[in-house]
């Protein structure tokens, strides 16, 4: 072990060796005294301690390393001196002790484990100057102490049992030490010496060379070779084989010099080379014979002998032997054999070999102008043509009859099948080559057959076709109409009385419309009623048929009243006034089935009849009644039989209903507008003499006091024509465009993407880009303008529009001034559209039509603006009739800083409200009726101004003003009136909204929905408001409603909420069952409105949940054990939130993600879905293992299983129904809870709901 | 924070009253009755649960959820109800009232309140069905 006086001897040997240090000296540091030392530097050792570790033991000491006190004159520098020289010194040691092998020997094991210094510097008189070295120096240690100068213990004593632990320094090239202590160090198959002061050899005894293995033997290797294992010798030996590189090389292939296309043979021991002989392939009776030269088999030969020459074979009849042809033949021609000659000689004709004539008195059909029959040896024609001149009103009618055999005295035209109708009227000349085509090409098989050619005189048909025409509706018992229902009827439509002089006068037909003109010119200035609705049943004229009359004025229906006609749906009706009104007609008939079709307007009268029919008295008395239809209730109308309302149909107030009712004999079934009502099992046999229209035709006044405007009446079942017959009505009736009906009348102009008028057929000129042709774009059968066509023209191409053709029949036809002026319709190979209908999208920058409005007045004007800003930033114009610095402002609207403007008489912002990108019905209306101009935004008000008149008509255009103030805006509809339209404006926004919503209410089509919730309309028969909003600011709370589009009312909602926010308290439930969503609390209501803005989500508003406590509850919402479809449009961030929480019977709906499952019926199923975008997610729980779910169309779970369990007590939808714990954190847009099982319509379902939120499934 | 303040019975008061009480009058700070419609009548800000033993009813409370200021509001009533309230907390409340269009609720939960987690509850037996979920 190394001693501390080993380390004080190596100081002292290094001050002795060191040529800085003069003196060394060692005990505390107070010995240290300049006045004890003379020769300096000086260097002193202080010992302070060791302490002890396992394997180490580190003596800490102090090395003063001095120098004598500094000159008085220049005391800094000097220390300066010392300190530097001193601390040099000290590093000196550190080095030394660290590297080893100067002083402190490397063998000797000191390693430096702590080194700091400190400069010393003369404080007062007399104090050396230097360093102070702090060191710690471990040493090797292992506990082993000399023998303890201890009583008992024997000096030189026990050997210590364990090798004593040294130091090894495993030095890498960069010093670093990689091992600070070995133990052992283990040499196997080698020697360890110790070479003396530490330093060690290690041997492994390795071999040098291969050969020096004992396992190796390389005697005799060569270049190239490999070593092999030898199993026998147990030696790897040098080898050749794994080395080859040619044949020759391989031990069993020998190969001498080879030459051109020889080949390695086998030859019983190795491979050889040689040429291969054709035997030693099998092939030894191969010779050369050439293929021409090679022989047939005898088999062969055989059978080509029995062949005849080409040359010998007959091309023709004639070639034959038995036949013969005389010259060359001529068409018709037949072979017939000839004994004499032996052999079969062609004929001159066939037809003239049986042109006899037919026997006498078998030609007796009725009808028969000529008759054939063809016989083996020959029978003949007969002819008596008839008159080729028809009687008045008639046509000729000829036709061919086929039967096989003879004619007979006994045939009757049905023993023949009819293979030929002539055109009417064909002359008898013109049917002679047909008849005999029949005759000569032997059509209708070989003979006997017999022809027969009928000739008849029947009625011509109608110049005009009208439902009784029809092959459908024929047979009517009777007919009244406002159109002309027969062609075959010459008479006037109706009688009409005027009020002013008590006079009549009968009213015919334009074309298929009763005459209008007549019935205005006849009745302008008073009003006018129905005394007579004739029946156009019968051929013939006025009164052929069953009219129906009514004497006495007060009790007819008015035609005429107001200055105008009255019409429904732009045709012209009757209208009921009283309940004595009526028509009746006698008709006495016995009835053992009936169908009766009508058309008018609903408005209830309790028990008002529509049609009735009776004996005279009480339509309803007899035992057989059959009151046709009648007013059951506010919202229904019925048939009366056996005493009691049957196959009732519910319809609404002034409804436009096609009734129809049919009594098959044994069922009664009714229908209003082809949707049908319940069957009724009743025999019919009644009879009656009186047809009552609009009243009972008896004794009781029971008139019906809406429109009506058609009534058909067959005895007959027509039930498998009941459709044909209501699409002929409806097609005529109920097909009116916007502008035909009343109260869209009278348009100055009109410019939209679909039909708005029955005549109209063409909508817009648009023109492509690639060749700049022009093209018309017209309507397809639905009224839409015709996509396919645009299309077709446009494909590969952009197309503009040239002109927006005016519906409204003054041909205000709207024309860009320019190509670079025309708005786009198609591009980027697709129409332009918006919501699903096509729009026509002005850029901003130059597009617009300049409109000419000189006859506009902006005091009393109606505008009605179909269309969206694309963005709500600049500045532009949708629709501007007039501007500058006139006055005579009419801005519907203009876009100016983020706001809607609806400028008026010299106001640009008269009225206005904040801009967005939705798509808005625009109205603007000023007029007398309102007394100010007010506009609405999809049917929410604006505001309104003063009323003002005038206008600059030279300041106007859609999609600009002027040609400035171009809006960057897509439009689909423009209509103007120069009138008030403000007493039907609710009519027209509703027009304009049926037709430009998306698509068809959910509801309508899927019904049977246990509770619905959206921000959109999902039935066309739901009438109540979307959502009840509670407004931050102070609480007050308002019904929102859905706009003319069955969308949100966002601008009602945002004139309510302010700046502030708005939340949700009731999301009403649209699926008729009252089952609405409410929360009271307000701290837990859903967001709908943030700081004054809808919140929306992928454009369509949406509810938000806070996912702490937001929920709505359905309270007293209960469902017996069943099915559940539930479709939904989310969107939420956080895991295991419910979508639909039930506490009894617990079925839980969960929103997404989590490992929960998609829903919980007792356990939970499935796969939970992931995703925090918007989505539209589909859960089926199906019993017994049918469950399933999917997220945009795509399945995530199926055969899941289901438990179904009645469900009720706290429900929840968007959280856990305790309120908290599992709220949705995010948003949702629409729920639909279906108690059934709706997996077969998911597809249709979702696409519907796909559609309108603009989701890719 | 989303929580619950479980509701102590005050003099007359049972824990229902009261709890439904407060709910109401902090309703009543945005919308006063002096204002109300009638639908509004019944207005509340939190929902009360009730405890399965028909006793104990807690307000189930949102202390981040701002609550708008009426100028018209009053808080003699609300004060008599959450008698937790500190002088410090009334005067608090009071200038909230006097000088804020609206404050956090948090911001007026009285010191000595405890606002309970769903856990919590669960645990003290007020949601005893389905723990699993």
């Amino acid at each position: 072990m190394i001693t501390f006086n080993n380390i004080v001897e190596r100081f002292e040997i290094f001050a002795q060796n060191h040529f800085f240090i003069k003196t060394f000296s060692f005990g505390s540091p107070d010995d240290a005294d300049l006045s004890k030392f003379t020769d300096f530097p000086l260097m002193h050792l202080v010992y302070t301690g060791a302490n002890y570790d396992a394997g180490t033991k580190t003596y800490n000491i102090e090395v003063y390393i001095l120098d004598v006190p500094a000159d008085k004159n220049d005391k800094v520098e000097r220390q300066k001196e010392v300190v530097s020289d001193a601390e040099q010194c000290a590093e000196d040691i550190i080095a030394d002790i660290k590297n080893g092998g100067n002083i402190f020997l490397f063998a000797q094991d000191y390693e430096v484990v702590n080194a700091t210094t400190t400069p010393l510097e003369e404080e007062t008189k007399n104090v050396l100057s230097g360093v102070l070295l702090d060191l710690s120096v471990a040493i090797p240690y292992e506990w082993d102490a000399c023998n303890a100068p201890i009583d008992g213990v024997e000096p030189g004593g026990t050997e210590v049992t364990y090798a004593r632990r040294g130091v090894l320094r495993m030095l890498t090239i960069d010093g670093t030490t990689d091992v600070q202590s070995v133990r052992t160090i283990n040499v196997t198959n080698g020697t360890l010496t110790d070479d003396g002061d530490g330093v060690v050899t290690l041997d492994t005894g390795g071999a040098e060379t291969l050969n020096d293995l004992t396992d190796v033997d390389t005697t005799g290797v060569t270049n190239g070779q490999v070593l092999k294992y030898d199993n026998a010798s147990g030696e790897w030996l040098p080898g050749n084989d794994q080395s080859a590189t040619s044949l020759g090389n391989l031990d069993d292939v020998s190969i001498v010099t080879p030459a051109n296309r020889e080949a390695l043979i086998y030859d019983g021991s190795e491979w050889v080379n040689d040429t291969v002989a054709k035997g030693d392939i099998g092939l030894g009776n191969v010779d050369n014979t050439s293929d021409a030269d090679k022989p047939v088999s005898t088999a062969t030969q055989t059978a080509l002998n029995a062949k005849a020459n080409t040359a010998d074979v007959p091309t023709s009849l004639n070639d034959l032997s038995d036949v013969s042809i005389v010259g060359t033949p001529t068409g018709n021609q037949a072979l017939i054999y000839d004994a004499t000659a032996n052999a079969f000689k062609s004929q001159v004709s066939y037809t003239n070999r049986f042109e006899d004539d037919v026997e006498t008195g078998k030609q007796g059909i009725t009808g028969t102008e000529r008759a054939y029959s063809v016989k083996g040896e020959g029978d003949g024609v007969f002819i008596d043509p008839e008159s080729d001149t028809p009687a008045a009103g008639k046509v000729i009618v000829r036709k061919i009859y086929h039967k096989t055999g003879f004619i007979t005295d006994a045939d009757v035209i049905g023993d023949y099948t009819l293979i030929h109708t002539f055109a009417d009227d064909t002359a008898y000349a013109d049917t002679v080559a047909t008849f005999e085509g029949f005759e000569d090409g032997a059509t209708y098989g070989v003979p006997p057959f017999t022809l027969l050619q009928t000739w008849e005189e029947v009625a011509a048909a109608p110049t005009f076709t009208g439902l009784l025409n029809e092959s459908y509706g024929s047979g009517a018992a009777a007919a009244y109409g406002t159109r002309r229902l027969n062609g075959n009827y010459s008479g006037a439509c109706m009688t009409i009385r005027r009020a002013s002089d008590g006079t009549t006068q009968a009213i015919g037909f334009v074309g298929e419309e009763i005459d209008e003109s007549a019935i205005t010119t006849f009745c302008t200035g008073t009003s006018c009623t129905v005394q007579v609705w004739h029946d156009q049943s019968q051929t013939g004229g006025t009164g052929s048929g069953n009219d129906a009359t009514q004497t006495t004025p007060a009790n007819q229906p008015t035609i005429y009243t107001g200055g105008a006609l009255v019409k429904e749906g732009g045709r012209v009706a009757i209208q009921g006034t009283s309940s004595t009104t009526e028509l009746v007609a006698s008709i006495s008939h016995t009835i053992t089935a009936q169908s009766t079709f009508g058309i008018g307007t609903y408005v209830y009268g309790a028990s008002d009849r529509f049609i009735s029919q009776n004996n005279g008295g009480n339509d309803f008395g007899a035992s057989d009644a059959y009151i046709i239809g009648f007013a059951d209730g506010t919202n229904s109308i019925a048939s009366y039989i056996n005493s009691a309302a049957r196959s009732s149909i519910t319809v609404s107030e002034n409804q436009h209903i096609q009734f129809t009712s049919i009594h098959s004999g044994s069922s009664l079934l009714n229908a209003v507008n082809g949707t049908t009502g319940t069957a009724y099992a009743h025999t019919l046999n009644s009879t009656f003499s009186r047809f009552g229209i609009m009243g009972t035709g008896g004794s009781v006044a029971q008139g019906w006091q809406g429109k009506f405007q058609e009534v058909v009446m067959y005895t007959s079942d027509k039930s498998t024509d009941r459709t044909d017959i209501e699409g002929n009505i409806s097609a005529y009736y109920q097909s009116a465009k916007l502008l035909d009906e009343s109260f869209g009348s009278g348009a100055e102009a009109a410019y939209s993407t679909r039909q708005l008028r029955r005549d109209q057929t063409d909508c817009m000129v648009i023109r492509r880009a690639s060749d700049s042709t022009t093209t018309t774009i017209g309507f397809d059968s639905n009224g839409n303008i015709d996509e396919a066509a645009i299309n077709t023209f446009c494909s590969g191409t952009t197309c503009t529009v040239y002109q927006w053709l005016d519906q409204s029949g003054n041909g205000n036809t709207a024309t860009a001034a320019a190509q670079a002026n025309e708005p786009t319709i198609y591009t980027g190979g697709a129409l332009v559209k918006e919501n699903g209908k096509v729009a026509v999208t002005f850029d901003g920058s130059n597009d617009g039509f300049p409109l000419d409005t000189t006859s506009l007045d902006i005091g009393s004007l109606s505008s009605f603006t179909t269309g969206k800003f694309n963005a709500t930033s600049g500045s532009g114009m949708m629709l501007g009739l007039s501007g500058g610095g006139s006055n005579k402002r009419w801005y519907a609207p203009y876009l100016a800083n983020t706001n809607f403007n609806f400028g008026y008489a010299n106001s640009g912002t008269a009225v206005n409200t904040g801009a967005d990108t939705n798509r808005h019905l625009f109205t603007m209306i000023a007029g007398t009726t309102l007394n100010s101009m007010q506009a609405w935004a999809s049917s929410a008000s604006v505001g309104t101004a003063t009323l003002t008149t005038g206008i600059d008509s030279t300041k106007n255009g859609i999609g600009n003003l002027n040609g400035t103030l171009y809006g960057n805006c897509n439009v689909q509809e423009s209509i103007f009136y120069t009138s008030d339209k403000s007493s039907v404006r609710t009519s027209i926004e509703s027009n304009v909204g049926d037709y430009f919503t998306q698509n068809t209410p959910l509801l309508d089509t899927y019904t049977g929905a246990a509770a619905a919730y959206s921000l959109r309309l999902l039935d066309s028969t739901y009438t109540g408001s979307a959502i009840r909003v509670r407004r931050s600011s102070d609480n007050a709370e308002q019904d929102i409603n859905f706009n003319v589009f069955g969308e949100l009312d966002t601008v009602s909602l945002l004139a309510f909420a302010g700046t502030g926010d708005a939340f949700v308290k009731t999301w009403y439930d649209q699926s008729g069952n009252s089952n609405d969503a409410t929360q009271t609390a307000t701290g837990s209501q859903p967001k709908i409105v943030s700081s004054g803005a809808v919140i929306v989500e992928n454009g369509k508003p949406a509810v938000e949940f806070d996912g702490t406590d937001d929920k709505l509850d359905l309270t007293g919402f209960t469902q017996s054990a069943s099915n559940y479809s539930l479709h939904a449009v989310t969107k939420d961030t956080s895991n295991d939130m419910f979508l639909f929480d039930a506490q009894s019977g617990r079925l839980v709906f969960d929103g997404r993600g989590g490992g929960r499952g998609v829903y919980y019926d007792g356990s939970w199923e499935g796969t939970s879905h992931s995703g925090t975008s918007q989505q539209l997610q589909s859960i089926y729980a199906i019993s017994p293992s049918s469950g399933q779910s999917y997220v945009d169309g795509s399945q995530v779970n199926t055969g899941l299983p289901y438990t179904q369990t009645p469900i009720g007590g706290g429900i929840a939808l968007g959280g856990n129904y305790q309120g908290s714990g599992h709220c949705i954190f995010g948003v949702i847009q629409e729920f639909i809870l279906y108690p059934s099982d709706e997996s077969a319509n998911r597809s249709n379902i979702e696409t519907n709901i796909a559609t309108f939120y603009d989701i890719t499934i | 924070m989303n929580g619950y303040i479980i509701v102590l019975p005050e003099g007359t008061l049972t824990s229902e009253h009261r709890a439904k009480a407060i709910t109401r009058e902090l309703y009543n700070i945005t919308a006063p009755l002096v204002t109300q419609e009638p639908y509004q009548k019944d207005g509340t800000v939190f929902g009360v649960i009730e405890h399965p033993d028909g006793i104990q009813f807690a307000l189930q409370v949102d202390t981040e959820y701002n609550i708008p200021v009426s100028p018209m509001a009053t808080l003699e009533k609300l004060i008599t109800l959450m008698l937790e309230l500190s002088e410090e907390e009334i005067r608090q409340l009071s200038s909230y009232v006097l000088n804020s269009q609206s404050f956090p609720f948090g911001a007026i939960v009285p010191s000595t309140t405890t606002v309970r987690t769903y856990e919590e509850m669960v645990e003290l037996g007020w949601f005893p069905e389905d723990p699993e979920l």
